[in-house]
């Protein structure tokens, strides 16, 4: 009879299960941010593919969400940093919510967006509705770049400096991936490059500050550089932009290799020859990285990648080992070799720095 | 008694085969891109005339994984102006001859879907497979110079621009491919 019974429960949840799947959508979280191209963006994540619509009518922006707002969602916020939005506000209206943008000035239909996003099983993010307005003047720095999409090939920049040693040169690491991006896979551990690349360039950024240099980052924790939504080209645009706007003398990619063979391994470090010390910053670096092991030498190779090419100062991207290859995972995994290739990253650019005196 | 349950128990399953039902009508939205590649391939290869046979170079990723290509010489059928496509094709659906230490190393079901060449430059259409991401930066590296060093061999082709089923691609993993691809020396083994 027991049994009976927690098979008619069971019975009913699940329909209970479906029918509710079928039913109504609600929104679960808001969130909302100003990038520096003062463009505010709002995130409404929704139990399920949800409608929108927008209107415009005078300075003020309405966007109807056919989604239940749940109660725990704060229903009014201000934005600090906008030039030209004063208050949101979030209004439930039975299953739906309406969302209510007060403007300085009324905006054209060019300066605002509305869209969907679909749900990503791999970032971990459901189906979403996203409301992007353009809040205030995009910033001459970047007007060129963002607005029509052309990324300036020609170097902003010219003025690094090669001579007088390491001692105050400026030089960015750039740990490879981050934040919904998590490059290659270990396959025994599962690790992913982001989480290998990120401790290594903040021992390269230790070392490196030992020696007297000025460190910058693009990324000192998991995430995008760019954002989420960027393109693969923003998102290492990014990465270089960081670079350029430091005015560093050196630009140094670090990443991790993999391959479907597995018995594939080795160091390798790439360059561009877009000035005439990428070459060797990247042979100083991948000399000092074999001397951490017995490890196969992939050599310097040229590969024309992105940051390599666009960075208008001499750079190198260090392809540390496989994370394909079963010995290779476990040294990348292991705390004292991750400190090790940093110091041999940390000798190979000091290396560099000593030729060039 | 025994009769409600019955009823209800009937009920239940009732239910649960609506919901079931209701949730499998929702499945089959996506439709398969990788159907519609082939089609076009195979209505591309159905009106060849006049082949002959003609040796060719192809570049082969080395199966130890070291830095060099294999460079390998075979002998393909092809028809006077498909030499450049016929020879893509070569590269990247058939396996390297015994004896040689290379392997195909392209994506499974990765297709060519076509060859455009133009003032030097040939545009490279590929199916999404060739594009598909966490693919370490050695692979990528080498399988996109293994094509461009391999259609560069033909003098009328200068450079490689490479389109993902149609439209052009400006990057995969780290590699920038905004522009068109020279020839690789330095993977030349000298």
């Amino acid at each position: 009879m027991f049994k009976k019974i927690l098979l008619l429960c069971c019975c009913l949840f699940v329909c209970l299960g479906t029918g509710l799947a079928h039913g109504a959508s609600s929104i679960n979280k808001f969130t909302y941010g100003v990038n520096r191209d003062n463009r505010l963006r709002m995130v409404f994540d929704c139990s399920q593919k949800t409608k929108a619509s927008a209107q415009m009518s005078e300075r003020e922006l309405t966007v109807t969400i056919y989604g239940k707002l749940n109660d725990g969602i704060a229903k009014s916020h201000f934005i600090n940093n906008s030039a030209n939005i004063k208050r949101i506000s979030l209004e439930p209206d039975g299953k739906k919510t309406i969302l209510h943008v007060k403007l300085k000035k009324t905006l054209s239909s060019s300066d605002y967006k509305l869209f969907a996003l679909k749900a990503d099983r791999v970032a971990k993010r459901p189906e979403r509705i996203v409301v992007d307005i353009q809040s205030g003047p995009i910033p001459a720095r970047r007007a060129s770049g963002s607005n029509n999409n052309v990324i300036s090939t020609a170097p902003r920049y010219a003025r690094y400096s090669v001579a007088g040693g390491i001692k105050g040169k400026k030089i960015t690491l750039d740990p490879g991936h981050g934040g919904t991006d998590p490059g290659a896979q270990g396959i025994d551990s599962g690790v992913q490059e982001k989480a290998i690349t990120l401790p290594v360039s903040m021992f390269v950024k230790k070392y490196l500050e030992d020696k007297g240099a000025i460190v910058s980052m693009t990324r000192i924790d998991d995430r995008d550089v760019w954002g989420p939504d960027a393109t693969d080209r923003q998102e290492l645009q990014a990465r270089v932009d960081v670079a350029e706007n430091n005015g560093a003398d050196m630009f140094i990619s670090i990443h991790c290799n993999a391959n479907p063979n597995r018995s594939v391994g080795g160091f390798s470090t790439y360059y561009h020859p877009k000035t005439d010390y990428d070459a060797q910053v990247a042979q100083c670096i991948q000399n000092r990285l074999l001397k951490t092991g017995n490890l196969d030498d992939l050599g310097i190779r040229y590969g024309n990648l992105y940051v390599n090419k666009r960075c208008s100062m001499p750079g190198a991207l260090v392809e540390l080992l496989f994370l394909s290859n079963r010995r290779e995972e476990k040294l990348l995994r292991s705390n004292w070799f991750q400190q090790k290739m940093a110091k041999a990253i940390a000798d190979g650019i000091e290396d560099f720095y000593n030729s060039r005196n | 008694m025994k009769n409600w349950r019955k009823v209800f128990l009937t009920g239940c399953a009732c239910l649960f085969l609506l919901g079931m039902l209701g949730g499998c009508s929702q499945m089959p939205q996506t439709t398969n891109p990788q159907d519609a590649a082939q089609q076009k391939q195979t209505t591309e290869a159905g009106g060849k005339t006049a082949q002959a046979e003609k040796e060719v170079v192809l570049y082969r990723l080395p199966t130890d994984g070291t830095q060099y290509f294999v460079v390998e010489k075979v002998k393909i059928k092809t028809a006077k102006g498909q030499e450049a496509l016929d020879t893509l094709k070569a590269l990247v659906s058939t396996k390297p001859g015994k004896g040689i230490k290379a392997a195909n190393a392209f994506p499974q079901n990765t297709k060519v879907l076509g060859l455009t060449i133009k003032d030097g430059v040939a545009k490279a259409d590929f199916s999404k497979e060739l594009y598909k991401k966490g693919q370490g930066e050695y692979e990528i590296t080498m399988l996109l110079y293994s094509v461009a060093n391999t259609l560069t061999e033909f003098p009328e082709i200068k450079k490689v621009q490479f389109l993902r089923e149609g439209k052009p691609v400006e990057v995969l993993g780290q590699m920038d491919l905004s522009e068109a691809l020279v020839r690789n020396k330095t993977y030349i083994k000298k």
